[in-house]
């Protein structure tokens, strides 16, 4: 385990220095919160002096940054001026909408891109192999808001079997009671077939945008992955002892080639949660990535310095699990060798 | 250079380029005079890509811009790669208190999603060209700093370094001479790749409204501005620039492997 904690500790710095960033960053931001809170921009000089005492704003920066960390000690990542909300709870409500979406794109990149490449791997200058080989190499030119557009356009105008782009759920239907939050076993756990069947019609676009996205790299690397390992010797020693193909295919070279698969899923991940914003935006989905992206162009503050943070720790704990798989599927190397 | 990748990527490339050095005097309409008259027409003779909602000439504009996209794409990657060969090098070969500070700089910097990184960027700079360049190179910095390093601290020790230590170069001579362009070739793979990414990177930009403003032609806004025709069916007002979008960034990732297989020729294949 002393793998595993010194890992953990390696992410101390890094999460202080994200904490410090988004600090900065916003910092940075033009406009002054100051005139914000005092409603109006013509408020004169000495109530946003008196607002700027009050909100801390003119105290040295190392001191507002001590602030900002015993705030967030506390569980509180500020006041979001637009919504009139804390951001926590604004990010809270927002995340499974995000997490929902990325996720069903990201299961269904990897149900596509594993038998792909491995097929592909497996009949090296077949039809298959020349498919994934395309695809991986124009799928990563992809602009993902264009590709969503273009969904739009052939399912929904031309042929109209996906629904308006206009978010998770038709604005007139009643959504299920909260439990998860996520859409899809919050309509099966409240019995509501038809609210999760429009639910899924709704998702279904989005998500294919995004796994389209994710399944260049991962088939790219998948097929990469296996050529390399079926022509490794114990793949042929395999063979010679005359195990059956399928054994060999799916349990020794695959769970080899896993290794660099995983690393990848993790690159993937992170290009995700960027490009969750524009998928976003283009099919109205109401997540944190348009949240934050409202907040920006609206110079509030504190929603931008908190979806950065939820960002980082989620692409931190990402990383982690990345690390912890590879650990797992290769107990030579990694954090749970010295275990 | 004979492989069918690079042969490709030229193709693609070639026009692209062309109609950024040349296309602002070749087009046949002005890119930002509007015709009221002239709103939302199809593609037609006149109009090859058709008109936008305020009858603009669609082909004009997704001509016209790949000027600023393409512009800010290399100048954003020719300033992370100078910026970032330097650093790396300086890290890897020096080592000490610089590496360990700009190692935890980056490793800051690497924790945050690319993309949302260049949005706050773009923000805290205000929506300009520069800004745009400027959070581009940035937030692909530490993937320059990271190879140099690596190539830079590999070879610190290999002979002809040693040599010209004992003949009396310079820290700064060993590194200009010796290291640098030595470390070039990985370091111009990467840049090829990251052109295409910086391509749609100021796009999906300017597609969110951050970063270049509107009327400059310019594919993501074009795009941006011809979503809402798409529902309606009105399809070419996105369509064309998205598709000048995608082969910009399809030539540039071609390029990247192609240089590949020239530099690393054990991957070829």
């Amino acid at each position: 385990m002393a793998g595993l904690l010194r890992r953990l500790l390696a992410l101390v710095p890094v999460l202080l220095g994200v904490t410090l960033a988004s600090f900065l960053l916003t910092w940075l931001l033009p406009g002054d919160p100051a005139v914000f809170f005092a409603n109006s921009v013509t408020a004169d000089a000495a109530t946003v002096a008196a607002l700027r005492a009050k909100m801390g704003l003119d105290l040295p920066l190392w001191q507002q940054f001590l602030a900002y960390l015993a705030q967030l000690a506390r569980g509180d990542l500020g006041q979001s001026i637009q919504t009139g909300q804390p951001v926590a709870a604004d990010l809270l409500q927002r995340l499974p909408a995000s997490a929902e979406l990325t996720l069903a794109a990201l299961g269904a990149a990897l149900l596509l891109a594993l038998p792909l490449g491995i097929a592909a791997a497996l009949r090296p200058g077949s039809v298959i192999d020349h498919a994934c080989r395309v695809l991986s190499v124009a799928g990563v030119a992809l602009p993902s808001f264009v590709t969503g557009l273009l969904l739009i356009y052939v399912f929904y105008f031309h042929l109209g079997l996906a629904p308006e782009p206009i978010g998770r759920l038709d604005p007139f239907a009643i959504p299920p009671p909260r439990v998860t939050g996520f859409l899809l076993p919050d309509t099966l756990l409240a019995g509501d077939g038809a609210g999760f069947l429009a639910a899924a019609r709704q998702l279904v676009l989005p998500a294919a945008t995004m796994a389209l996205f994710a399944l260049a790299p991962l088939a790219r690397m998948t097929r990469a992955a296996m050529l390399d390992v079926l022509g490794s010797d114990f793949i042929r020693a395999a063979r010679a002892h005359g195990l059956r193909r399928r054994r060999i295919v799916l349990s020794y070279a695959l769970r080899n080639a896993l290794l660099p698969v995983v690393t990848t899923l993790g690159m993937v991940f992170s290009s995700m949660l960027g490009a969750n914003v524009l998928v976003e935006r283009v099919f109205a989905w109401p997540g944190i990535g348009s949240y934050a992206l409202d907040a920006l162009l609206g110079l509030d503050y504190a929603p931008v310095q908190g979806f950065m943070l939820v960002m980082a720790g989620l692409l931190v704990g990402v990383n982690l699990l990345v690390d912890l798989l590879c650990a797992i599927i290769d107990p030579r190397s990694g954090l749970l060798r010295d275990a | 250079m004979r492989s069918p990748l690079a042969l490709a990527a030229g193709l693609i490339l070639a026009p692209l380029i062309f109609c950024a050095l040349f296309g602002l005097w070749l087009v046949p309409y002005d890119p930002i005079a509007t015709q009221a008259g002239m709103a939302l027409h199809p593609p037609s003779a006149a109009h090859w890509f058709g008109t936008d909602q305020l009858g603009r000439d669609v082909f004009s504009r997704v001509v016209v811009a790949a000027r600023l996209d393409l512009g800010i794409a290399f100048v954003a990657v020719l300033l992370s790669l100078a910026l970032g060969a330097v650093l790396g090098a300086a890290m890897g070969y020096f080592q000490g208190w610089l590496d360990a500070v700009a190692g935890r700089v980056t490793d800051v910097l690497m924790a945050f999603p690319l993309f949302m990184l260049a949005m706050v960027l773009v923000g805290a700079l205000g929506p300009s060209a520069t800004a745009v360049v400027c959070a581009t190179a940035a937030v692909n910095l530490p993937f320059y700093i990271r190879l140099a390093r690596a190539e830079a601290s590999i070879r610190r020790h290999l002979g002809y370094v040693e040599a010209a230590r004992v003949g009396g170069s310079g820290h700064g001579r060993i590194l200009r001479v010796f290291l640098l362009p030595n470390i070039l070739p990985p370091l111009l793979v990467q840049a090829s790749v990251n052109l295409g990414w910086a391509v749609l990177n100021t796009a999906g930009l300017s597609f969110l409204g951050l970063g270049i403003r509107a009327p400059a032609p310019e594919w993501g806004i074009m795009v941006a501005e011809g979503a809402q025709f798409v529902i309606s069916g009105r399809w070419w007002i996105a369509a064309f620039p998205g598709l000048a979008l995608m082969l910009a960034v399809l030539g540039f990732n071609l390029l990247g492997d192609a240089l590949r297989e020239v530099v690393d020729p054990r991957r070829r294949g």
